[in-house]
């Protein structure tokens, strides 16, 4: 090499780095007579740049001449890229190639030089933003790079004056091309500049505020973008009450948002919902005594148009400010704000419930064509409206408290409506959010309807309807077909029944299963945060269902390379992913607090044991983590404070172990080894024979203290050990009356035919036990119902089958019935659950010990 | 203001003997007086801290107002004139949520009021008890409310179901009550445990018991050899310090998980502290230890394992009602970039559907944290796309990049063309000028001749192919 004759020491020496600038300049980055060929060497150049850090040199230089060198190797690297940018008569591609470099630059180069030259790099670049003629992608790198330049200049607090009047100087032209009629890429990458100057020096737009947000409305309005850039826009829009930062500007822009949504659903869900709704959004929005504006940026609130491409555009624009409005509630701001929660969940509900169906009021022909067109796009008005509803409860947290108990109504009705998997899922991660932020006193409300869902969603599984059948699954289904030959007419059966056919037409279907990871988060969460909730009906189904479903989709192998190679990659992520589901669930209702030690301890552990070597997967990983956290429930500690003598003992041991032997062997082991590297000069066998005898001395002076510590241990440990069983034993001796009760119920757990019908028995008794529990006030017979699983089990199949297979559907329907009529009623019904199943599990708590008497008299509604 | 290493906490005392009394700020590691605080006399239970940013105390006398209660909220950043609210009725203990947001206060009529702290209002006024209320208490995940009263009836309470505004009957809110305490309830603890919720009460009638908050059920019963004032526990939840009518504080094991065993004391003899002549009034643990406030006007700092006094504060004036600990650096005035908001708390419920439901909310992140955040450069994504998009030729902007490139290179090549042209020309008439001549001078020898001009014929083509080879050169040739 020509620069330096001095040998490179490794690949991090620092002579190496112009080296290897000035190869680049010679032969990869392009100029008037190197030709680009391939956009691929800019690649290669970027990730050579970065990984080997070339444009930072260290600013401080002793007369290095290294350093200098390096210095002046950076210089002509920026010169290059600066003639490539401005040189008129090099070809677009050479062009783009020097914007980009330039970027990367301004991402790399040390601080002195940005600080130094900035501003000319920012000139260059500015006039391919302004000047018509340059080809679209040279405009769009330039939007990058004058990005990234704004965006460093940004973590320098010491200019900032600079910077303001720099990102000043860029507004005019983004502005002219947000307005311009520039392809998709020119104003995804104007759109992006405009974001990270709001989010860099946001008091340059408030000038331009007003321009700005037209701007951004207008490309939203026409909805011709693809969603990709129409979610940018509404970003951008999000962020640009930022550029004010008071209160004031980030109200207005929410309000003007929420009153063009609710002004175009008005015109698109006419007929479908009550006249009224438009009215209670004005009232909710505008302040009392004034009127709404007819229109707002350029676009009428209310109008009239049959035409399908305007509706179509002003659902997309409905979809885009719902999501603005999402950004908004979650994004950062500078100060507080007043958010109009209530005409928020307004909107959402109202979206929510427009679920296509015609009200009895209206029958008209003309709205009957439109049903068709507002039915297949509503799916995605409801997902940005329960999107909306998770930014809601993000952005707002615990302050959500009051309006708590409407969310929760809005949720359960939801709930009970929706039924595709998309929005399902959505509903499932509220349900988490909502339990994760509100704790037990939201549970307290949502488990019974977590549960039932979950129920509903996960019990295909059990009915042998598994992606890969095999003999075990036949078994599963055998009680199932018996059933229905029998004609068994429980409503939950039906639903059995029909969840069964849809998901074998769906066998391969990836959204099933992702509902299904949905619906076991929810339940894993609902284990976690309401666990309090422990002597709930629904515990016992929950934790049986979980082993289960654990057990199922574990049963045909982990997800192994061997399936990866034929089965398509999705299907194979969803499936490991599933499992991971399954083990998380499983996990939390193992440790969430129950009244007796869990039952399905044993096979869980089996699973996370099996599960812990399939090294190198999540799975193995979450294994690994859930036995840790395992064994304090099965080897319960009481270790002693630290501030009471019996310590004392036990951490001398624990001291002297490592000490006396491990760290001394480790140290005879690193002796031998080292000598051995260090003579290499001495005979291959003369060292072996050293080593070997290093080691046998070591061996010997460990087996001593070893065996010491043998002797002297386990005394200590196993006293301590008893001392823990003691009470563990003593324990379970005094709960055994208990446990029998458990007993039957547990053991036929461990049978590998229970699962399918026994869970639907159990899930059936559910609701019935819902309908008993609010006659339970009256008379204390359901406390033998409740008690003994196997009774019901019988009495209910009895029933079932003497009803013949034509009630099917009014039996069904009368369950429902009971169900809803138990949810309407609300809390006063929801009380009397609680209150009812309280009072029995005073009673049989009564039975089990007799020293302690129910303490907490429960609430008699009527006595208050 | 001394920076100790040791302890990063100060301690906020106040009495109720009178309001000239106020709060005194202590630092624990020097027991200097840090900050004094005029015009303040609190119940027991009725000081605390909100966010770490405001002291918010009832008031015992009725302050200036005619008959209603006060509470006063200072903000700790800046040396100014608190907010004096002034409720119905004497507002006796507060409580208040972790995250500062709502504030509940009871009343000795047995009123419970429920405040949003951020814009004031009040969310909800309710007959929680039928006596005087001593404790209040919000469960750990801030969704439960425990309330305690003089005459031992301890209440849990749901908040979504208390702020529910489509329900008016309080009564429904109620999850469970007990009356089994047979005196004053003292003290409400709520232990610590996402999914296990209990929570341990004391009373004066010699008993701590612990409950499960959702079921309500008792789960164990502590016996004391005297009145218990205050409980705390240490910070892991192990132990749990009963403070005493008589000033000793009593040590036991806090073992809430066995549910056979009742609290198993450490060793046969609970481990009791005495240091104080009056009745414990308020116990709280720092990382330093337990602080003990009493009756005596006397404020410990204890060395538990040791059951020593580290330091003695004395108050001078008056028996000690509240002690509350905050960050040191809350008590030093500074500037908070997103300062929460506090309002005057109203003395009415506002009718529910009159405002258009606002609510403020309170953005977590303030803007210098996204000016530290690592920032994210678009680059690499954007042009790993174009990139991508050049490679593929597939995107519109890709083509057209494509197609200008290729026409530059077009102009070029015809500019070239018409240059070699050009100098094609030129050779040929240079070529025929001299053949010309060659045929002028020898036109004698023609064999020759004939010759030369193949030979010229020949050599023309080789500067051509030259220049077409090495395109970049062209400028050399201008």
């Amino acid at each position: 090499m020509a620069t330096s004759g001095t040998v490179i020491k490794d690949m991090h020496d620092v002579g190496l780095k112009p080296r290897m600038i000035r190869t680049l300049l010679k032969e990869d980055v392009p100029d008037d007579k190197i030709p680009f060929d391939s956009p691929s060497k800019l690649s290669r150049i970027i990730s050579c740049i970065q990984s080997h850090k070339l444009l930072s040199e260290p600013s401080i230089t002793d007369n290095n001449k290294q350093i200098e060198r390096w210095k002046s190797s950076v210089d002509d690297w920026i010169t290059r890229l600066l003639s490539l940018v401005s040189n008129t008569a090099s070809t677009p591609d050479k062009c783009w190639a020097g914007v980009c470099l330039l970027g990367v630059t301004c991402q790399e180069c040390n601080a002195d030089r940005f600080l130094r030259s900035y501003a000319a790099w920012f000139d260059k670049m500015l006039t391919h933003i302004q000047s018509r003629g340059d080809s679209q992608f040279v405009k769009v790198a330039a939007c990058a790079s004058i990005s990234d330049l704004i965006t460093r200049l940004a973590g320098f607090p010491n200019v900032k004056k600079e910077g303001i009047s720099l990102a000043g100087k860029v507004i005019q032209p983004v502005l002219k091309l947000l307005n311009e009629d520039s392809s998709e890429a020119v104003l995804e990458g104007a759109t992006h500049l405009l974001c990270s100057i709001i989010a860099s020096f946001p008091n340059t737009l408030q000038r331009h505020h007003e321009s700005v947000e037209a701007a951004i409305t207008s490309r939203i309005f026409s909805g011709k973008f693809s969603v990709n850039l129409m979610k940018k826009l509404a970003h951008c829009l999000a962020l640009l009450p930022k550029s004010k930062g008071d209160e004031d500007s980030w109200i207005s822009a929410m309000r003007k948002v929420l009153l063009l949504v609710n002004g175009y659903l008005t015109e698109i869900f006419t007929g479908l919902e009550e006249e009224t709704k438009w009215d209670e959004a004005v009232r909710l929005l505008v302040p009392p005594g004034e009127v709404p504006p007819p229109s707002l940026w350029g676009q009428k609130l209310l109008e009239d148009t049959s035409d399908k491409e305007r509706k179509r555009s002003k659902l997309c624009s409905i979809s885009m400010f719902m999501l603005c409005c999402c950004e908004m509630l979650t994004n950062s701001y500078p100060v507080q704000v007043s958010v109009p929660v209530r005409s928020l969940l307004a909107l959402i509900e109202r979206v929510l419930m427009v679920d296509g169906s015609l009200p009895p009021t209206t029958s008209s022909l003309l709205i009957l064509a439109e049903q068709e067109f507002i039915c297949s796009e509503l799916p995605v008005l409801h997902s940005y409206a329960l999107e909306l509803l998770t930014s809601v409860i993000k952005g707002i947290r615990s302050q959500l408290l009051p309006h708590a108990a409407y969310i929760v109504r809005l949720v359960k009705e939801y709930f009970k409506r929706c039924e595709l998997p998309q929005l399902r899922i959505k509903v499932y991660s509220i349900t988490k959010l909502l339990l994760m932020s509100m704790g037990i006193g939201i549970a307290i409300y949502l488990a019974q309807e977590v549960v039932n869902s979950s129920i509903h969603d996960l019990n295909p599984i059990l009915d042998g309807a598994s992606l890969h059948a095999n003999a075990k699954s036949e078994i599963l289904v055998q009680p199932f077909h018996r059933k229905r030959k029998h004609g068994a007419a429980g409503s939950l059966e039906q639903l059995h029944e029909r969840i069964g056919l849809e998901v074998e037409t769906s066998k391969n279907c990836p959204t099933a299963i992702s509902v299904k990871i949905a619906a076991l988060g929810a339940l894993e969460t609902l284990l976690t945060v309401g666990g309090g909730l422990r002597s709930e009906s629904w515990r016992s189904k929950a934790d049986n269902l979980l082993i289960t479903i654990a057990t199922e989709s574990c049963k045909e192998g982990w997800v192994s390379d061997e399936r990866k190679t034929f089965l398509p990659n999705e299907s194979t992520q969803a499936c490991s992913d599933l499992q991971l589901a399954a083990l998380r669930a499983l996990l939390a209702s193992l440790l969430s607090p129950s009244r007796v030690r869990p039952p399905h301890l044993a096979p869980a552990l089996e699973l996370f044991r099996e599960g812990r070597q399939e090294i190198g997967t999540k799975v193995s990983e979450f294994c690994a983590y859930a036995l840790l956290a395992l064994d304090v429930l099965i080897h319960p500690r009481a270790l002693p404070l630290a501030d009471f003598p019996s310590a004392t003992s036990f951490n001398e041991v624990n001291h002297r172990f490592p000490e006396n032997n491990i760290y001394s062997v480790a140290q005879k082991h690193s002796n031998p080894f080292s000598s051995g590297m260090q003579d290499t000069g001495r005979g291959l066998s003369d060292s072996d024979d050293d080593l070997y005898k290093s080691w046998l001395d070591s061996s010997k002076e460990t087996e001593a203290p070893a065996g010491k510590n043998m002797t002297e241990k386990p005394s200590e440990t196993l006293r301590v050990q008893q001392g823990e069983n003691i009470p563990l034993a003593g324990s379970s001796g005094a709960k055994s009356p208990w446990r029998n009760e458990h007993e039957p119920a547990a053991a036929s757990a461990d049978k590998e035919i229970r699962s399918g019908d026994e869970i639907m028995v159990d899930s059936r008794q559910l609701q019935e036990s819902m309908e008993q529990h609010q006659e339970s006030s009256k008379g204390a017979t359901i406390l033998t119902v409740a008690g003994d699983p196997n009774v019901t089990c019988v009495d209910l199949t009895s029933f079932a089958s003497k009803d013949g297979t034509l009630n099917s559907r009014d039996t069904e329907m009368a369950s429902v019935q009971a169900v809803v009529a138990g949810e309407s009623d609300r809390l006063a019904t929801k009380y009397g659950n609680t209150a009812t199943s309280s009072a029995q599990k005073d009673a049989t708590f009564d039975i089990e010990d007799d020293d302690s008497l129910p303490d907490i008299v429960d609430v008699d509604p009527d006595s208050d | 203001m001394g920076k100790g290493n040791g302890s990063d906490e100060v301690l906020v005392v106040c009495s109720d003997r009178n309001m000239g009394t106020g709060i005194a700020i202590w630092d624990m590691e020097t027991g200097d007086r840090i900050v004094h605080i005029p015009t303040c006399a609190s119940p027991l239970h009725g000081l605390l801290c909100l966010r770490d940013q405001f002291l918010v105390a009832s008031q015992v006398n009725k302050h200036g107002s005619v008959g209603g209660g006060a509470i006063f909220t200072w903000a700790l950043n800046k040396p100014q004139q608190p907010l004096r609210s002034y409720p119905l009725e004497a507002i006796g203990p507060l409580g208040c949520t972790k995250d500062g947001l709502f504030l509940a206060g009871g009343s000795p009529s047995g009123n419970v009021y429920l405040w949003e702290v951020a814009d004031g209002r009040l969310l909800k006024t309710w007959r929680a008890h039928s006596k005087s209320l001593k404790c209040l208490s919000f469960s750990k995940d801030d969704s439960l409310l425990i309330s305690g009263s003089e005459d031992g009836v301890v209440c849990v309470w749901s908040m979504v179901s208390l702020l529910d505004t489509e329900n008016f009957e309080s009564s429904c809110s109620l999850l469970h009550y007990s009356s089994e305490h047979t005196s004053s309830v003292t003290g409400l603890l709520t232990t610590s445990g996402i999914a296990n919720s209990t929570f341990i009460s004391s009373s004066l009638d010699a008993t701590c018991k612990a409950w499960d908050v959702v079921s309500g059920r008792l789960i164990q019963t502590q016996d004391y050899p005297l009145g218990i004032t205050a409980i705390v526990t240490d910070l892991a939840e192990q132990l749990l310090f009963a403070g005493g009518v008589d000033g000793s504080i009593f040590v036991g094991v806090l073992d809430i998980g066995l549910l056979e065993d009742p609290f198993a004391v450490a060793g046969d003899e609970p481990v009791v502290l005495k240091g104080h002549n009056g009745s414990i009034t308020a116990l709280t643990f720092s990382s330093v230890g337990l602080i003990s406030a009493s009756e005596d006007s006397t404020v410990c700092l204890w060395d538990v394992i040791n059951k020593v006094i580290i330091r003695r504060f004395s108050h001078h004036k008056g028996a000690v009602t509240n002690l509350v600990l905050i960050p040191r650096s809350a008590s030093n005035h500074r500037r908070v970039s997103n300062q929460f908001r506090v309002s005057v708390l109203n003395k009415c419920p506002q009718p529910a559907n009159s405002s258009n439901g606002i609510l403020t909310l309170l953005h977590t992140c303030s803007s210098p944290e996204d000016h530290q955040a690592p920032v994210d450069f678009k680059r690499t994504n954007s042009l790993d796309q174009q990139i991508f998009e050049m490679e593929q030729e597939q995107t519109p902007a890709a083509m057209q990049m494509k197609v200008e490139t290729s026409m530059d290179h077009r102009t070029w090549a015809r500019r070239m063309t018409n240059h070699v042209m050009e100098m094609n020309r030129d050779l040929q008439s240079r070529l025929l000028d001299s053949i010309q001549i060659r045929l002028l001078l020898a036109s004698g020898n023609d064999s020759r001749a004939t010759g030369k001009s193949k030979k010229l014929k020949i050599e023309s083509p080789p500067p051509l192919q030259q220049e077409k080879s090495c395109p970049g050169n062209e400028q050399a040739f201008f």
